[in-house]
C-alpha cells in the first residue's frame, strides 16, 4: 500500500481539455472519493492513476515513485470499471483468478484459495463455475469487485461500479467495499457523480467542477463549509436553498436584499462580508438547518409580514407549504416563498400539511455566504 | 349400391379444391421443385448410378452406361495415382489452410493492434483483400512466371543475394508449397477480414482490463483474444477448406498436375479422367467419393460448433 500523489494533472484530448490543473494528495490507506457532475474530469483523473490515459502534463507519484509514464501492467493496481469489463468468455472463477494468473507466483492451491475466501466475502461462492455472460447484473457487478480485490494492490480504482444497481443491492455493496477497505488498509480511489454516495463512503472527498479540483477535505468539512458557491449546490440532498441578495450597509447595520426579503446579519456574519468583492451575495441555508414556526420571530417585526427578519442573525422566510414528500421519518417540504422562489426544508414526519402558512427559521450560524451568484463564488464566512 | 358409403364425405374435386384454396401453395411452389428436381437432385442420382456403370460415350466399346456393380470403386481405392493425390490433398488442404488461417490472423491482430495511423490500416487492409478480386487463373499465371527457373523474378531476387535459385515448379512437394504460396497471396485477406472484424468487435474497456491485472501481451492474446474469436477463426479455416477442397485453377496453370502426376490433387485426378479419358463412371465414382469426403467434414464442423455454441460473446 502507498499514497497517491498528483500535481498538476493536465489532458486533453484535442481541443477538449478533460482536466485542467488537477494537484490531491491521497494518504496511504485512505479512501478517497472523486465526485462531481457528468464531464468534470473525474474520470479522467482515475484513468490517469490506472495509466490508461498518459497525461499530457503533470506527475502522478506512487509513495515516493514517480509513475506518471508506467503503463497500467507495472503500476501494481487494480480497478473495478464503470461498465465492469468482465471477460465474458470465462467462468465466474477464471475471471477472478486472471490477476492472481497473471502475477504467476502463486500455487494453482493458493490461487483457489484466494478466490474462495473473496467469493465468500463478496457472495459470489454460488456461481463460481458459471460463465459470467449468464450472471445477473448485480452478480456481475459482485465479480468484479472480487476480480479487483483478490490481490492486495498498491492502489484501488473504482470507476462508478455501483451506478446501475438497485438502491438495496448498492448500499450493500457500499458497506462491503468500505468494510474490506478498512480492514486492509487499501489506498482507494473511488469515482462517483453521486454525492450521497460520496458522503457515506469517503474518508475525503475531492469535488470536482471543469476540469479543476474545487475542494478537498473530509465529508463533514465539505458539507457544513463548502468552498464554492458550486459546492454547496452539489453536495447535499435535498439541495440547499439559495437567496441570490444585495448587499445593503447603513448605520452600522448590515442586511442582505433578496426582493422584499431582508435579512439582518449578525456581527460576526456582517464582519465577514468585509471581504466581498461586490453587492452581490449568495446566501445558502441548507433544508435541514430551516425549522418551521407558526409566527415571525417575536422582537421589532415591522409588522409587515412579507419581510423575512431576523435580529441576532437568525433568518426567517416566510411561506407557504405547497409540497410533502415523505422520505420515512422525515418530510421534505416544498415551500413557495417571497418572490415566488421555491424554499425547501426538512421537518420531522407529520409536523406539516400541505397549504400550511408559516415561517422558516434557521440560525445565523448555519447560513453560507457566498461572493457573488457565480457558480465559482468563493465562501465567505 | 351399398349404403355404407354414402355418408361418407367425397374427396373435393379439383375444381372445389382450387376454389377453395388448398391446392394453390402446391401450384405455387411446384416449378420451383421441379427446377430444382431437374438442375441439382435429377443430376446428382443420375451421376451416382452412373457411378456403377462403365461409360465412355466416343469409344467403341461402352457407348452406352452398363453396369459393373462396384468395380469403378475397386478400382478407385488400388489406384496408386489417386491415392498419390488424396495425400498431396492433405499436405495442400491441412498445411495450406492452416498457413492462410494463421498468417490470416496474425496480419489482423498486428494490424489492429500496433497501426495506428487510420489511413495507412486501410491501406494496408485493402492491399490485403485486393489480390481476392484476381481471376484465380490470373494469379497463378503471375505466379508461374514469378516461379520461372530461369529468369523468373524469385530466383532472380535469390541471385541477386548470391543464392542458387530451385526449381520452384519442379517437384511434388516443392512444386504443391509453391503453389500453396501462390493461394496464400491471394487469399490471406479472407481470415484477415474476418479475425479483423472480430477483434474490432471485441470491447476494449475488457483489454483495458487486462492490461490493469497485469497480462502480459501473450496473456492476452491466449486467454482473452484467442478463445473469443476462436470460432471466427474456425469459420474462415472451413471457408478456406471448402475452396482447397475443389482446388483446381492454380493447378492447372502452375503445373498441370506435373511433373508428371507428381502434384495431381483429386479434383483434378477427376477432371483428367472425366474430360480428359471420358470415362464417366470412373469419374463419377471418383467425385462421389469426394463429395461423401466434404459431408463428413461439414459433419464434424457442425459438432464442432455445436460443442461450443455460444462460445462467442
Amino acid at each position: 500500500m502507498t499514497g497517491v500523489t498528483i500535481e498538476n494533472l493536465r489532458k486533453e484530448y484535442g481541443s477538449i481539455v478533460a482536466t485542467n490543473d488537477v494537484s490531491l494528495d491521497i494518504a496511504d490507506g485512505e479512501l478517497a472519493v472523486l465526485v462531481g457532475p457528468s464531464g468534470c474530469g473525474k474520470t479522467t483523473t482515475l484513468r490517469s492513476i490506472a495509466g490508461l490515459e498518459t497525461p499530457t502534463d503533470g506527475t502522478i507519484a506512487f509513495g515516493d515513485a514517480d509513475v506518471t509514464n508506467d503503463p497500467p501492467q507495472d503500476r501494481d493496481i487494480s480497478m473495478v470499471f464503470q461498465n465492469l469489463a468482465l471477460y465474458p468468455h470465462m467462468t465466474t472463477f477464471d475471471n477472478i483468478a486472471f490477476p492472481l494468473q497473471a502475477e504467476n507466483n502463486a500455487s494453482e492451491a493458493e490461487i483457489r484459495e484466494a478466490v474462495e475466501s473473496i467469493a465468500r466475502d463478496l457472495d459470489c461462492e454460488d456461481f463460481l463455475d458459471q460463465r459470467v455472460v449468464e450472471l445477473s447484473g448485480g452478480q456481475q457487478q459482485r465479480v468484479a469487485l472480487a476480480r479487483a480485490l483478490v490481490r492486495e494492490p498498491e492502489v484501488f480504482l473504482m470507476d462508478e461500479p455501483f451506478s446501475d444497481l438497485d438502491e438495496l443491492l448498492k448500499r450493500k455493496l457500499r458497506s462491503e467495499v468500505v468494510r474490506l477497505q478498512h480492514e486492509r488498509e487499501i489506498t482507494m480511489v473511488h469515482v462517483t457523480h453521486d454525492q450521497e454516495e460520496a458522503i457515506t463512503m469517503g474518508d475525503r472527498l475531492v469535488v470536482m467542477n471543469g476540469g479543476d479540483v474545487v475542494q478537498m477535505g473530509d465529508p463533514d468539512t465539505v458539507f457544513n463549509e463548502p468552498a464554492e458557491l458550486f459546492v454547496a449546490q452539489f453536495i447535499g440532498s435535498p439541495q440547499i436553498n439559495r437567496f441570490d441578495c444585495t448587499l445593503e450597509r447603513t448605520s452600522g447595520e448590515t442586511t442582505l436584499r433578496n426582493g422584499d426579503l431582508d435579512f439582518s446579519l449578525s456581527d460576526d456574519l456582517a464582519a465577514s462580508l468585509d471581504g466581498a468583492g461586490g453587492e452581490e451575495i449568495a446566501l445558502c441555508v441548507r433544508p435541514q438547518h430551516f425549522s418551521w414556526a407558526e409566527r415571525a420571530p417575536e422582537n421589532e417585526s415591522d409588522g409587515n409580514g412579507s419581510d423575512g427578519d431576523g435580529s441576532n442573525g437568525e433568518l426567517s422566510v416566510p411561506v407557504t407549504v405547497e409540497v410533502i414528500e415523505k422520505i420515512g421519518t422525515e418530510d421534505v417540504v416544498r415551500c413557495r416563498g417571497p418572490n415566488g422562489s421555491e424554499v425547501l426544508a426538512v421537518v420531522a414526519s407529520g409536523t406539516l400539511d400541505e397549504g400550511a402558512e408559516g415561517y422558516l427559521r434557521a440560525e445565523g450560524a448555519n447560513a453560507h455566504l457566498f461572493d457573488g451568484y457565480d457558480e465559482h463564488a468563493e465562501r465567505l464566512n | 349400391m351399398s349404403t355404407i358409403g354414402e355418408n361418407l364425405p367425397r374427396a373435393p374435386a379439383i375444381k372445389e379444391r382450387l376454389s377453395n384454396g388448398r391446392l394453390i401453395p402446391y401450384l405455387l411452389v411446384g416449378p420451383t421443385i421441379l427446377v430444382v428436381f431437374l438442375v441439382t437432385i435429377g443430376p446428382l442420382l443420375w451421376s451416382l448410378w452412373l457411378s456403377f456403370t462403365r461409360w465412355k460415350p466416343g469409344s467403341i466399346a461402352f457407348q452406352n452406361p452398363e453396369f459393373t456393380g462396384v468395380e469403378n470403386f475397386v478400382w478407385l481405392v488400388t489406384n496408386e495415382r489417386f491415392i498419390a493425390s488424396v495425400v498431396n490433398f492433405a499436405y495442400y488442404g491441412g498445411v495450406g489452410v492452416l498457413l492462410q488461417v494463421a498468417l490470416g490472423t496474425l496480419l489482423a491482430l498486428a494490424l489492429y493492434n500496433h497501426v495506428e495511423n487510420r489511413v495507412l490500416r486501410v491501406g494496408l487492409l485493402t492491399l490485403f483483400t485486393v489480390p481476392m478480386m484476381y481471376a484465380p487463373l490470373v494469379a497463378g499465371r503471375i505466379w508461374q512466371l514469378l516461379f520461372l527457373p530461369g529468369g523468373g523474378v524469385v530466383n532472380g531476387l535469390l541471385g541477386t543475394v548470391g543464392l542458387t535459385g530451385v526449381g520452384w515448379l519442379n517437384s511434388r512437394w516443392l512444386g504443391l508449397t509453391s503453389i500453396m504460396i501462390a493461394d496464400t497471396w491471394q487469399w490471406v485477406g479472407l481470415p484477415l477480414l474476418i479475425v479483423y472484424g472480430g477483434r474490432a468487435s471485441l470491447s476494449e474497456s475488457m483489454y483495458e482490463a487486462a492490461r490493469v491485472d497485469g497480462a502480459s501481451r501473450w496473456m492476452t492474446f491466449r486467454r482473452i483474444t484467442f478463445p473469443q474469436l476462436r470460432n471466427l477463426i474456425v469459420i474462415a479455416g472451413l471457408l478456406r477448406f471448402m475452396d482447397a477442397y475443389k482446388f483446381f485453377d492454380k493447378l492447372f496453370i502452375m503445373t498441370g498436375g506435373g511433373p508428371g502426376t507428381a502434384t495431381e490433387l483429386p479434383t483434378y485426378f477427376a477432371y483428367l479422367v472425366g474430360f480428359q479419358n471420358f470415362n464417366i463412371g470412373q469419374a463419377a465414382a471418383l467425385t462421389w467419393v469426394l463429395g461423401l469426403g466434404s459431408v463428413v467434414t461439414l459433419f464434424l464442423f457442425w459438432r464442432y460448433m455445436s460443442t461450443v455454441q455460444g462460445g462467442t460473446n
